[in-house]
C-alpha cells in the first residue's frame, strides 16, 4: 500500500475503467494476482444484481477442478479488500453473491450518472465530467479468452462504454468548437485515441488546430491522417480531411482568446530554507508566467511541500525543453539537486532506461545492502538481481528511498523530456515516485508534445493517474505574442531584425522564430516558408563531410556517442570526430566529447528526411548490425529492436528481441519482456523453419514474462506444441528439448504438474537425442556434483573431460565444466590449475548471476590460497565471499568466510589467532556445516602439530572427526584420523596412533575417492609411526615457514 | 545424522500437487547427500510449511535446497525433544485422545 497525505476520494472507490482497481482514503490496494479473481470483481460490481454461484463457476471457472471451491477461495481474497467497518459490500449466500455499492464510490456509475437519460440533454459541465471518468476501456487488459461467457459479456461491455465514451466526447468537440478550442481539441485528440481510423475525426482535429493558429500541427495531423489511411484503409479518399486541410492558413487564429491562464503559485506564505533572496536572474525570453509556476514548484520542494507534478505540453519548437532548462538552472541556483532525462523515441523498448541514465550518476557505491539488493535490477554491478515475487515492489522502493536520501540535505527536482516516449516499466516507476512523494523535498517536472501522449498508453495513464490523484498541474504552453516572438528574435541575432514579419511568419513559435530571425539575419527573402524549409536550407549549409555524418547521426536518434556513431560508419573516431566538431560549431548539435544530442528534434528529421526511404533502411540495417556485435549489447538490445525494424529484417529483429526480452526480465519489467516476445514472434512468422530456434527462444521470454498470471494462454499453448511438431519433424531434437523445457515451464505456472511431468520427461527423451552440443551441460552438471559431494570422483573425472572436448569443438563456456574442472583439480593436489579453473568458473557465474555458484567458488578458491600459505589472498576472496554471503541471505557462508578469514590472519600471526579460530568454528557449528567445520578444525589440528601443541591438536582432531564422519566424506574423516595419529604420537601414545593409522588406511582406498592432500598426510603418518625423519624435517620447515 | 528442519514461506496456497513437484527434484539432491525426508507440517491457509529431514547436518540439507533450486526461508538442526521420551507427558496425551474418540459426532444439519 502506498501511504498517503492530503486529498483524494475517501471511503471505498472501485475503479472499472482502465485496469480494474480499489482504492481505500486515496490509497491504492493491492489486488489478488489471479486475473480470474479481478474479473469476478468487475463482473460482480458492473452487474449490480446478485449472481447465483452456479452462474459465476460456469462464467470462470468452466472446468473438471473444483470451480466451486475456487469461487469460495477468489470471495475469501477479494472480502478484506471490499468490506470494511462501513459496510458489508459483498453479500453471499448459499446460493448467491452479490455487490452493494453501500458507501463506496464505483466510476463507472458515476460516469453513467454524470451523462444522464441520454448524451445531448446533458449539460456540458456533466459531459466534461464524464469524459474525466471515462478515461480508460472497461476492465482494460483483463482479458480471458478461454473463458468464453465471460469473455463475450466483456466485449460486450467494452463496445457498449466505448461507444458512450465516443458519444460524450463527439458532444463536447461540437459544443466547444467556436466557445473554448482549445479544450475542444483536448477532447478531439482523446476521441482519435479511441478511434484513430475514424477520417472525421482526424478533419475535426485539423480544424482546431488551424482555428489556434497551429498551423504546423494541422499540417503534421493531415500527413498522419493520409498514412493512416494509406495503410489501414488502402488509401482511401475522405472528402472531410481535403476539406479541413483547405482550412488551414484561412481560419482566423485564436491567438488573441486567453488560454487558461498559468496557474498562479501557491498563495501560502513560502519560507526559503537556507539560501535567502529573491531568484536568480534568467535568461529566458517571456514566459514569466510559466516561470513563476517552476519557481513555485523548486520552493515547495525546499520547503517539504512538494504536491502537484507539472506536465507541460505544446506544439514542437513552442519551448518545453527550454522551460525545463530553466527550471534546472533555478534548481541549481536555489541549492537544490537535479536529476534529468529524456525519453527518445528509439528508448520507448528500453525498460526502465531513464531511470538508469538519470540515477547512474548518484553514489551508488555507498548505499546500504538492502538498497543495493533492491536497485540490482537497474543497475547489475549492485550484485545479483533477484527475481522473486516481490522484487519489482522492493526495486520500487529502492528508487523512492534513493530520491529520499539526495533530497535529504537539498531539495531534488526530477525532469522528464518527451514523456510521449516514456518507456511502460519508466512510467510505472514514475508514478509510484510520484504517489509516495507528495510533502517531500522530491519535486517532478515532464513535459510532452502535444497529440503524442495518446499514443503513449504508459505515459497517458500515468498522466490520468495523476489527475486521478488530484496531483497534476498541467500547463499547456502556447505561443508566444507579437512583442513577445520580437524580444526572442532579437535576442537570436540581434536588434535589427523585423520582428513584426518574424511573427507574422512563426506565428508565435520560438523555434521557428529564431530560424526566421535567423534567415532575415542571413539575407533577404521572398515570402515566407515553412520551418522544415528553413531547417533544411541549414543543413545544406554544411560541408560534404559534415552532411554526410550528420543523416547517420539523425539515424542512431536523438543522442548519439561518437564511438558508436564511427563504429556504425565503419570509420575510425578520429575520422569522424572531425566532422562532429563541425555539427557542434553550426550549433546542430550539443554536448560534451563523450555524448551529443540534436539541439532539437526537429533539426534531427529534418536530417534524416535527407535520406531517400531505401537508404533509409540500409543505414538502419548498418546500425542494428553494428550494434548487435558489440561485445556486450546489454540494454542496447533495445535498439538493435528499434534499427533492425526500421531496416525491415525480420532476422535481426527475432534475434535481438529474445536478448531485449531478457534483459528486461532481469530488470524485472515483465510486461515489456513479453512485448518484446510478441514483436519477435511476429517476424518469426515470416521465417518460416529457418527461424524456429529463435521462435522456440522467444516463446521461453513470453512464458518466463507471464509471472503467476499464466491464464488464458491457450494460444501459446498450442505455439509451443506447433514448435516441438516442427523440430522432430527437420530433426532437430535440440531445438524440440528446448521447447518441450518451455511447455513444462508454462505448465507448470498454470499448475498443470500432470502436463508438466510429461513435458519434462519429453525434454529429457528429447535431449537424449539431441546434438552432443546439447548434452554437454548435463554431462558437466553432473561431474560438478560428484566432485562437490567428493563422490565417484574417478566417475566424474570421466564426464568432465567428455564435456570439455564437446565444449571444445563447440566454444561452449559452461559454469560446470569450470567449476568442476577445479574442484577435481584441487582434490588431485594440482593448485595452480584449480585455482585458474575456479576463477574461470566464478567469472561466468557472475555472468549468470548464480549467486551459489559464485559462493562455492569463492570458498574453494580461499581454501586454496590459504593452502597455499598466501593469507591476504585468501582475505581477499573472503571479503568478496561477505559480500555475496549477504545476497544469499541465510546460509552458512558467512560463517564460512569468518573461519576461513580466522584461518588466514593465525596463519600470519601465529597463535595469537587461536581464539579467533575457536570462535569461527563455532559459527559454522550454529550453522550446522559439518564438511567445512571439519576442514578448519583439521587445518587448526594441524598447526598445533606443528607447533608441538599434542594435547590442543587432539582435541580439535577429535572435535574433526566428530563433525566428519556423519558426512560421507572420506577425505575428511581420514584427515582427522591422520592428526589425531600423529597428536598421540606427539604424546608418546604410540597404539593409539597405530590406531588411527590403520583406521585411515582403510578407508584410503575408498571407491569415492581420496583427495592428494589426504594420502600426503597419511604418508607423513606413517613415516613418522615408523621413526622416519622426512616427515620430522617436513614439519621442521612448516614450522619456519609460518614464522 | 541430525534431524534438520526446512521453513518455506508462500505467496499463494500451496498446491498438493506444487508439493509433489518439489519432492521431485529435492529427493535426488538429498539422497546423493545422505539426507531422507521424515514429515511436512503445512498450515491451514496453506501459506507456510515446515520440513523434517534426517541429514548429516543442515547444510546437506541447504546444499540440495540449492542445487535443486529450491527456495526456502531458513534451514536449522533441531533437538527433538519427543513426548515418547516423557511417560507422565504420554499417559495426559494418550487419555486426552481417548477421550476426543469417544465423543459422538454433532448432529447432521
Amino acid at each position: 500500500m502506498v501511504p498517503r497525505q492530503g486529498v483524494g476520494n475517501w471511503g471505498l472507490s472501485v475503479h472499472l475503467l482502465g485496469e480494474v482497481s480499489l482504492l481505500r482514503d486515496g490509497v491504492l490496494l493491492a489486488l489478488p494476482a489471479s486475473k480470474k479473481t479481478r474479473a469476478l470483481l468487475g463482473y460482480l460490481v458492473a452487474t449490480r444484481t446478485p449472481q447465483p454461484r452456479q452462474r459465476l463457476c460456469d462464467l470462470l471457472w468452466d472446468g473438471p477442478d473444483d470451480p466451486r471451491a475456487a469461487l469460495r477461495w477468489s470471495l475469501t481474497k477479494l472480502r478484506p479488500l471490499i468490506d470494511d467497518d462501513a459496510a458489508v459490500r459483498l453479500v453471499a449466500d448459499r446460493d448467491r453473491v452479490g455487490f452493494e455499492a453501500t458507501g463506496a464510490t464505483v466510476d463507472l456509475f458515476d460516469a453513467s450518472a454524470h451523462v444522464g437519460r441520454d448524451v445531448a440533454s446533458a449539460s456540458t459541465e456533466a459531459l466534461a465530467r464524464a469524459a474525466a471518468a471515462l478515461n480508460g476501456d472497461f476492465l482494460e487488459g483483463l482479458d480471458l479468452p478461454d473463458c468464453y461467457r465471460f469473455h463475450e459479456w466483456c466485449t460486450a461491455e467494452r463496445e457498449r462504454v466505448r461507444a458512450l465514451r465516443l458519444a460524450v466526447l463527439d458532444a463536447l468537440v461540437e459544443r466547444l468548437l467556436h466557445a473554448a478550442p482549445e479544450e475542444a481539441l483536448r477532447h478531439a485528440r482523446q476521441r482519435l485515441a479511441i478511434d484513430p481510423l475514424c477520417d472525421a475525426a482526424h478533419a475535426t482535429a485539423v480544424k482546431l488546430l488551424a482555428r489556434l493558429g497551429r498551423n504546423a500541427e494541422a499540417q503534421a495531423q493531415v500527413e498522419t491522417c493520409r498514412r493512416i489511411l494509406e495503410r489501414e484503409l488502402g488509401g482511401r479518399r475522405s472528402p472531410a480531411l481535403d476539406l479541413a486541410r483547405m482550412e488551414i492558413g484561412k481560419i482566423a487564429p485564436v491567438l488573441a482568446a486567453p488560454a487558461a491562464p498559468p496557474p498562479a503559485p501557491s498563495s501560502a506564505p513560502v519560507h526559503v530554507a537556507g539560501r535567502a533572496g529573491p531568484s536568480p536572474a534568467s535568461t529566458l525570453v517571456a514566459r514569466a508566467a510559466e516561470r513563476a509556476v517552476l519557481e513555485d514548484l523548486v520552493r515547495r520542494a525546499t520547503e517539504s511541500r512538494a504536491s502537484d507534478v507539472v506536465v507541460l505540453s505544446g506544439e514542437p519548437g513552442i519551448g518545453k525543453s527550454r522551460l525545463l532548462a530553466e527550471l534546472g538552472a533555478l534548481t541549481r541556483a536555489l541549492g537544490g539537486t537535479l536529476l534529468a532525462g529524456r525519453a527518445f523515441e528509439a528508448e520507448a523498448v528500453r525498460p526502465f532506461g531513464i531511470w538508469i541514465d538519470m540515477l547512474r550518476g548518484a553514489p551508488l557505491a555507498a548505499l546500504d545492502g538492502d538498497l543495493r539488493r533492491n536497485l540490482a535490477p537497474l543497475f547489475p554491478e549492485l550484485g545479483q538481481a533477484p527475481s522473486d515475487p516481490e522484487s519489482k515492489a522492493r526495486l520500487f522502493d529502492g528508487v523512492a528511498r534513493l530520491l529520499g536520501e539526495l533530497s535529504a540535505r537539498a531539495p531534488l527536482v526530477v525532469i522528464i523530456d518527451d514523456l510521449h516516449w516514456l518507456d511502460e516499466a519508466s512510467a510505472s516507476l514514475l508514478h509510484y515516485v510520484a504517489r509516495v512523494s507528495v510533502d517531500s523535498r522530491v519535486a517532478i517536472a515532464c513535459a510532452t508534445r502535444n497529440g503524442e501522449l495518446e499514443d503513449n498508453p504508459a505515459a497517458l495513464r500515468f498522466v490520468r493517474g495523476l489527475r486521478r490523484d488530484g496531483h497534476l498541474l498541467a500547463l499547456p504552453i502556447v505561443p508566444l505574442g507579437v512583442e513577445e516572438t520580437a524580444a526572442l528574435a532579437r535576442a537570436a541575432v540581434g536588434p535589427g531584425v523585423d520582428g513584426a514579419r518574424v511573427f507574422r511568419e512563426s506565428a508565435g513559435n520560438p523555434l521557428f522564430a529564431i530560424e526566421v530571425a535567423r534567415a532575415l539575419a542571413g539575407g533577404a527573402r521572398e515570402g515566407p516558408q515553412a520551418l522544415a524549409g528553413l531547417l533544411e536550407e541549414r543543413l545544406a549549409r554544411l560541408g560534404a563531410r559534415a552532411r554526410d555524418v550528420v543523416v547517420w547521426a539523425a539515424a542512431l536518434g536523438r543522442e548519439f556517442e561518437p564511438g558508436v556513431l564511427a563504429a556504425v560508419m565503419g570509420e575510425t573516431l578520429a575520422h569522424t570526430s572531425g566532422a562532429v566538431g563541425d555539427l557542434e560549431r553550426e550549433g546542430l548539435i550539443v554536448g560534451s566529447g563523450t555524448r551529443y544530442a540534436f539541439t532539437h528534434e526537429l533539426l534531427r528529421r529534418a536530417a534524416y528526411r535527407q535520406l531517400s526511404s531505401g537508404r533509409q533502411r540500409l543505414v538502419h540495417l548498418a546500425i542494428a548490425r553494428a550494434l548487435a556485435a558489440a561485445p556486450e549489447p546489454g540494454a542496447a538490445w533495445g535498439d538493435v529492436v528499434h534499427h533492425a525494424s526500421l531496416a525491415d529484417d525480420p532476422a535481426l529483429v527475432a534475434r535481438a528481441c529474445v536478448a531485449a526480452g531478457g534483459d528486461a526480465l532481469r530488470k524485472l519489467a515483465r510486461r515489456q519482456a513479453r512485448d518484446f516476445a510478441v514483436r519477435g514472434l511476429a517476424q518469426t512468422a515470416r521465417l518460416g523453419l529457418e527461424g524456429l530456434a529463435t521462435r522456440v527462444a522467444l516463446l521461453d521470454v513470453a512464458v518466463r514474462s507471464m509471472g503467476q498470471a499464466a491464464e488464458g494462454e491457450a494460444a501459446f499453448e498450442q505455439d509451443a506444441q506447433d514448435a516441438v511438431r516442427l523440430a522432430r519433424q527437420i530433426g532437430r531434437h535440440e531445438i524440440a528439448a528446448q521447447a518441450l523445457f518451455v511447455l513444462s515451464f508454462y505448465r507448470n505456472l498454470r499448475e498443470d504438474f500432470e502436463g508438466t511431468h510429461q513435458a519434462t520427461l519429453g525434454a529429457a527423451e528429447a535431449s537424449r537425442a539431441a546434438s552432443p552440443a546439447d548434452s554437454a551441460p548435463v554431462l558437466a552438471n553432473t561431474a560438478f556434483c560428484l566432485a562437490l559431494i567428493e563422490r565417484e570422483l574417478p566417475k566424474a573425472r570421466a564426464l568432465l573431460d567428455e564435456a570439455a572436448e564437446i565444449a571444445r569443438i563447440h566454444h561452449l563456456p559452461m559454469v560446470d565444466l569450470a567449476l568442476g574442472d577445479g574442484l577435481l583439480a584441487h582434490m588431485e593436489g594440482d593448485l595452480v590449475r584449480a585455482r585458474a579453473a575456479i576463477e574461470r568458473g566464478l567469472a561466468l557465474a557472475r555472468v549468470h548471476g548464480d549467486t551459489w555458484r559464485e559462493s562455492t567458488a569463492l570458498i574453494r578458491l580461499a581454501m586454496i590460497e590459504l593452502e597455499s600459505g598466501a593469507w591476504e589472498a585468501t582475505r581477499a576472496r573472503v571479503k568478496e565471499l561477505r559480500g555475496v554471503a549477504a545476497k544469499l541471505g541465510e546460509g552458512s557462508e558467512a560463517a564460512v568466510a569468518d573461519a576461513l578469514d580466522a584461518l588466514a590472519l593465525q596463519g600470519a600471526h601465529g597463535r595469537e589467532g587461536a581464539g579467533s579460530v575457536a570462535a569461527s568454528a563455532e559459527g559454522l557449528a550454529r550453522a550446522d556445516a559439518k564438511a567445512m567445520l571439519a576442514y578448519v578444525l583439521t587445518v587448526a589440528a594441524e598447526r598445533a602439530l606443528e607447533d608441538r601443541a599434542f594435547a590442543e591438536a587432539a582435541k580439535l582432531a577429535r572435535r574433526a572427526l566428530d563433525a566428519a564422519e556423519p558426512l560421507g566424506k572420506p577425505s575428511a574423516t581420514v584427515l582427522a584420523h591422520a592428526a589425531l595419529g600423529r597428536a598421540a604420537l606427539g604424546a608418546g601414545d604410540r597404539p593409539t596412533a597405530l590406531f588411527h593409522l590403520e583406521a585411515a588406511r582403510a578407508l584410503i582406498e575408498h571407491p569415492y575417492g581420496i583427495s592428494k592432500r589426504t594420502r600426503e598426510a597419511v604418508a607423513r603418518l606413517n613415516e613418522l609411526s615408523n621413526g622416519g625423519t622426512n616427515a620430522a624435517a617436513h614439519e621442521r620447515e612448516l614450522r619456519r615457514k609460518r614464522r | 545424522m541430525a534431524r534438520v528442519m526446512l521453513e518455506h514461506v508462500f505467496t499463494e496456497p500451496f498446491t498438493d500437487e506444487r508439493y509433489a513437484f518439489f519432492a521431485k527434484k529435492l529427493d535426488p539432491c538429498l539422497e546423493v547427500r545422505s539426507g531422507a525426508w521424515r514429515r511436512s507440517s503445512l498450515s491451514s491457509d496453506r501459506l507456510r510449511m515446515i520440513c523434517e529431514f534426517e541429514a548429516p547436518d543442515a547444510e546437506s540439507v541447504r546444499e540440495a535446497c540449492r542445487a535443486a533450486s529450491i527456495p526456502f526461508e531458513r534451514v536449522w538442526a533441531a533437538n527433538v525433544f519427543d513426548v515418547e521420551d516423557y511417560p507422565e507427558m504420554k499417559e495426559k496425551l494418550t487419555a486426552l485422545l481417548e477421550k476426543s474418540e469417544k465423543k459422538p459426532p454433532p448432529a447432521a444439519t
